[in-house]
Order: structure tokens, then sequence, then C-alpha cells
């Protein structure tokens, strides 16, 4: 290896040290964080979205499906819309993560009627379109999109950008997260979403 | 407060092994050379981590573009990949320290 190499390499290790030690030492990745994420607007709607997380497995929810889940049915008890949407694609024969989320609701009282699903959307961009075409057949127009507090801006205008009125609700936030563990993480997943913002805007769907 | 713990237990047992490393007189280098190396090891942990992930990137987008299948992003959100990067940092950094002692002597 030549010494330019050597060096390069060296001051490289360095700067990845010196990151690793902001990005959990240091209020820095919640300031960046709380600058990416939408506003929260809670008042009433024509319907709840609850955007998809994931499942681990045979329905098991992952924990940000999950917690998405019970803010969507909390607002919905709080008579903050009349229809709540649970959106969550299918793994291979089992079922959707919408169908589960819908089942718990039920199980929660919500009454059936009342519950939406979008078995099928596997990007935020899809579940904004198939959103957008269920609401258009019930005439509504003003949603509740609840989703993780990083995700709000990226979701907030892709839903806006098929004429709906968007207000974001998180189901976590994640800003305030403050042990060196959480920061950690907070500072990787606000990499990621910064990167899904970038790439969005690329493509032209924001 | 777990900060606090995680660097007491990491002081802690960092004294107990200079200890016994003294009296095995099991160090012989010094501490410069060992800081380097852990500098040289994470900077290779950066290179190869940012490499394997833009490559991922690449991979899952010429899928989606050329395919019918749709592959996510997501799949690259793993713990497994800083892992394996942090693998391959430390066997190719050794690969070429051993090259370079074996030239030199």
């Amino acid at each position: 290896m030549t010494r330019f190499w050597e060096r390069s390499i060296r001051g490289l290790g360095f700067c990845t040290l010196v990151v690793f030690l902001i990005a959990s030492l240091t209020p820095i990745p919640n300031i960046i964080a709380a600058r990416i994420q939408a506003a929260e607007v809670l008042q009433t709607s024509d319907a709840i979205i609850v955007l998809g997380a994931g499942t681990i497995a045979k329905g098991m929810l992952k924990d940000d499906s999950m917690r998405r889940t019970i803010r969507g049915i909390e607002l919905y008890k709080r008579g903050l819309a009349p229809v709540i949407i649970f959106s969550g694609d299918e793994r291979r024969n089992e079922p959707s993560e919408a169908a589960v989320r819908a089942e718990m609701a039920r199980a929660l009282g919500v009454p059936q009627e009342a519950i939406l699903r979008l078995d099928r959307t596997r990007t935020t961009r899809e579940e904004s379109i198939q959103t957008a075409d269920l609401l258009r057949q019930r005439n509504a127009k003003r949603i509740t999109l609840i989703t993780d507090s990083l995700h709000t801006r990226r979701a907030k205008r892709l839903f806006e950008r098929v004429g709906l009125e968007v207000y974001p609700v998180y189901s976590a936030d994640y800003a305030t997260m403050t042990s060196p563990r959480d920061r950690l993480w907070l500072s990787m997943r606000v990499a990621q979403e910064t990167l899904a913002l970038i790439y969005y805007r690329l493509a032209g769907y924001i | 407060m777990d900060l606090f713990v995680a660097i007491f237990l990491v002081a802690l047992t960092s004294a107990i092994a200079w200890q016994l490393s003294k009296r095995v007189r099991a160090g012989t280098g010094s501490l410069a050379e060992a800081a380097s190396a852990l500098l040289d090891w994470a900077g290779l942990f950066s290179l190869f981590f940012g490499a394997n992930l833009a490559l991922g990137v690449l991979f899952v987008l010429v899928v989606r573009s050329v395919t019918p299948f749709f592959v996510s992003l997501y799949l690259l959100d793993s713990v497994v990949l800083p892992i394996l990067s942090a693998v391959q940092a430390f066997l190719l950094l050794h690969w070429w320290r051993g090259g370079q002692s074996g030239s030199a002597h």
C-alpha cells in the first residue's frame, strides 16, 4: 500500500470515529431529525391513513407498524375521522400487514364498516396513489396521515401531490430520543430518510 | 446513564487486560501503533460499507428497472451489512500488514 493510500485510509478512519462520536453523544442527530420532520396537525379529517411499516413473520407486525396501528385506532376512537384506512403489503402465503392491522382494530372495538384496507402497497408512493383512488370514490379530501416523525415530510409531499389535504400525526417522535444507542440509530434513520428524499425528488415523485 | 456504565466497564476490562498482558509479557507493541491500526480499520470499514451500500442500491434499481420484480431498498437496512463490512476491513487490513511485514524480513 502506498503512503498516500495509507494516510487517506487513516484519515477516513479518524473521520469515521469522529462522526460516530458526534452521532451517538451529541444532540446533532436530534436537531437534524427535528428539521426533517413535518409539523404535526391534530384536527378532524375525512379519513385516518395508517401507513405500512411491514411484518416480521406469520402476521406479526414490526414495532413501527404496531405503533402506527395503535395511534390510528386511538385517533379514530377520539373521533378524528369517520373511517380508518390500513395499508400494508402481503408476504407469500401470509396475511397482509393491512389485514392483520384491520383485525386488531376490530378486536379493539373499531366497527367493521369504518375499516378500509390497502393490501397491495409496497412503497409510500403506491400508498399515496391508492389512497387517493379510494378516497375519490368517497368524495373525501382531508386526511390524517399517521407515520413515524422522520417519514412525515416525504409522505406528506407525496399525498399532497395526489391532491389530498394532509394533516400529519406522528406514531413516534424520534427526534426526542437521547440515549447514545438511540441517537446512533436515529443518525442512521436520518441518513436513510435524507437519501430517500433526494431519490424521490430526483425521480420526480415529490 | 448507560453511557457512563459502558465507559466504566470498558475502562475496567481494559485495565485488567493491560495488567494481565504485562504479567504474561504479551503486549510488545506501542499503544500509538495500536491506535493507528484502529484508524486504518475504521477507514477501511467506511470504504467497504459505503461501497457495499452503493452497489446494493444500484442492484436494487437495476432489478426494478429491467425485471418485473419489486425489490425494496429496505433490503439494505440490515445489521448484517455493517458486520460483514467490518469483517472485510479486518481481513484486508491484516492481509496487507502481513504482506508488509513479510517483505520487511
